[in-house]
């Protein structure tokens, strides 16, 4: 049975309609890449996902069980993380701190929150930074430390919103290396991005929307190839690769 | 590191010795000065009820009188109509005041009121509460509460100014420590998150409605008991007395000028502003309002040039890099177009 599967996912803001009909299933330890113009509804999929909107119809389905409608943290619970396109740090806190906000999510005593963060925050290399505030982080690291964060709530699944936007090279290649170590401790990864080499070269699968449809699904090379694809989001340079 | 094992020493042993040279101050203050000590402590601990909902958990209240006024009315009513001491009364009235803060906290957070219109809303309530009481008959309406003076620690009387002190003393050691202890556990963690950016907290797994109504209904039970303090400690109350934005007023300014959300700031603001309405009530005497011109000075400099409280001052090094980090973000984000 897949972990994830969505149905027939819609979501409307008034006249607009963000997300329409969109189904996915995903796989255990699979990486989804989703891509798509700006405004093609990818953080509203998402948001959706996670709770953060009610979708106004279709289904999502998490470990057998319909969670459209429940709350943010239920989710999390449930065991579904996220990071934001806009990092939402806890500007006043200590990246370690930080990182305990979310291994509360599990235990309760302060001792064995500790214990979880530091390995979260060990495994995503921050370590030496760990007594940082987060306000005085770069925002690499800020993008680490949520990571990191919500590692920390032991999730089965993590949906990245873009989280090598606005990062170097060097950055980037750090984060491509992070995500596969994720999936091979046994996390399912959905995520967002707009770096067409690094998404290609992590995704198992990829979506692609445009306002708010699907336009294509499938693996890196099909989408690659896909004449609809190329025409409305990668255009004819990067069909050649 | 090892820097700062021996700040936090040293910090450790100069909050002692203060905490011990007040404790040891009764043994030379007069009267008047152990009536300015009690009302610094009763201000200090007001503001460390808000600074716990407010300063922590992130949730601005502008209406602590509320609480302050259920506590104070609570213990009053049943003691003069029905002859409970104020002891046990003490803990009905954070009983109501729990009722009463649930209620305002469910219908405010129920309905996403955040920042600013929570503060309003709040305010609001309190302001409800006043008019409630002011018109009453059955709660004494606007003549207020007379308490019979007696002299019986078992009614909350007490002859000697002295036990009114170690009683302020202990309820501002009690929820200071409190908090000191608070800052490392679950509970306090999460209020600090909300704070930070709720929709984060959220997302980790933080039931934030939840979280924020224990915030709040655990500053409402606190609050309360100092309104039994001052009941017992004027044996007057009305409701133009405690139901009074003065009171919340009165519960924040030490916090903003200490520093929000610091564990010693509000006692320390206290200790500031007390004194300095004191001096100015006593020097000003014949300028009616002058120590109020002060009084008001004082706050709107310290907000421009310590935006960060007193405590601000010892913690410095923070959010000074956020220019830098723009420009970082800017070159990045150049790279990579």
């Amino acid at each position: 049975m897949n972990i994830l599967s969505m149905q027939k996912v819609t979501k409307k803001f008034f006249g607009l309609t963000a997300v329409e009909d969109v189904t996915l299933e995903v796989a255990k330890g699979e990486i989804i890449g989703l891509i798509g113009p700006n405004g093609a509804g990818k953080t509203t999929f998402f948001n959706c996902i996670t709770g953060y909107y009610k979708n106004d119809d279709g289904k999502i389905v998490f470990k057998g069980q319909d969670i459209s409608g429940l709350s943010p943290h239920k989710i999390c619970k449930l065991g579904m993380a996220r990071t934001f396109q806009i990092v939402k740090s806890f500007g006043n806190l200590t990246a370690l701190e930080n990182v305990m906000v979310g291994a509360f999510n599990r235990v309760k005593k302060y001792n064995e929150a500790l214990k979880i963060a530091e390995e979260c925050i060990e495994f995503v290399g921050l370590g030496p930074k760990k007594n940082e505030v987060a306000n005085d982080m770069n925002i690499g690291d800020q993008r680490k430390l949520e990571m990191a964060r919500a590692l920390a709530t032991k999730p089965e699944v993590l949906l990245l919103d873009e989280v090598m936007a606005g990062l170097t090279p060097t950055e980037i290649e750090g984060v491509i290396f992070l995500v596969r170590k994720i999936r091979d401790s046994g996390v399912t990864i959905l995520m967002i991005e707009h770096i067409m080499a690094a998404l290609m070269s992590l995704s198992d699968r990829v979506l692609v929307l445009d306002r708010g449809k699907t336009l294509s699904v499938g693996t890196p090379e099909m989408i690659v190839s896909d004449e609809s694809v190329i025409a409305s989001y990668l255009g004819r340079a990067y069909a050649a690769v | 590191m090892a820097d700062k094992v021996i700040k936090k020493g040293i910090i450790n042993i100069l909050v002692a010795v203060i905490a011990l040279l007040i404790l040891l101050s009764p043994l030379v203050a007069d009267d008047y000065l152990l009536g300015v000590l009690i009302t610094i402590l009763t201000s200090a601990y007001l503001a460390q009820c808000w600074n716990l909902m407010s300063g922590y958990a992130g949730q601005f209240s502008f209406g602590h009188a509320a609480f302050f006024g259920l506590g104070a009315y609570t213990s009053s009513l049943l003691y003069v109509d029905f002859g409970i001491s104020p002891i046990l009364g003490m803990f009905a009235g954070a009983a109501v005041a729990a009722v009463v803060g649930l209620i305002i906290g469910f219908l405010s957070f129920r309905y996403k009121l955040k920042g600013d219109y929570f503060a309003l809303a709040t305010l609001a309530f309190a302001e409800i509460l006043r008019v409630l009481f002011n018109n009453t008959p059955a709660l004494k309406a606007a003549v207020g509460i007379t308490i019979p003076y007696v002299d019986n620690w078992k009614v909350f009387q007490f002859g000697d100014r002295k036990i009114y002190f170690y009683t302020a003393f202990v309820m501002v050691a009690g929820i200071t420590y409190f908090l000191y202890r608070m800052q490392k556990t679950k509970m306090g963690l999460y209020f600090i998150a909300i704070r930070e950016n709720e929709d984060a907290g959220n997302a980790l797994g933080i039931d934030t409605f939840k979280y924020k109504l224990i915030a709040l209904t655990l500053s409402a039970v606190l609050t309360a008991l100092a309104g039994t303090f001052y009941a017992q400690y004027y044996l007057f109350i009305d409701p133009s007395i405690v139901f009074n934005s003065t009171i919340s007023v009165g519960a924040i300014a030490p916090c903003i000028i200490g520093g929000v959300g610091t564990i010693l700031g509000p006692v320390l603001g206290a200790f500031i502003l007390t004194p300095i309405s004191e001096l100015t009530n006593t020097y000003f005497a014949s300028f009616s309002g002058m120590n109020m011109v002060i009084y008001g000075a004082i706050l709107i400099s310290v907000i421009i040039f310590l935006p960060n409280g007193v405590m601000g001052i010892f913690n410095k090094n923070k959010s000074k890099r956020k220019l830098n980090l723009n420009i970082k973000l800017k070159s990045n984000l150049k790279q990579i177009q």
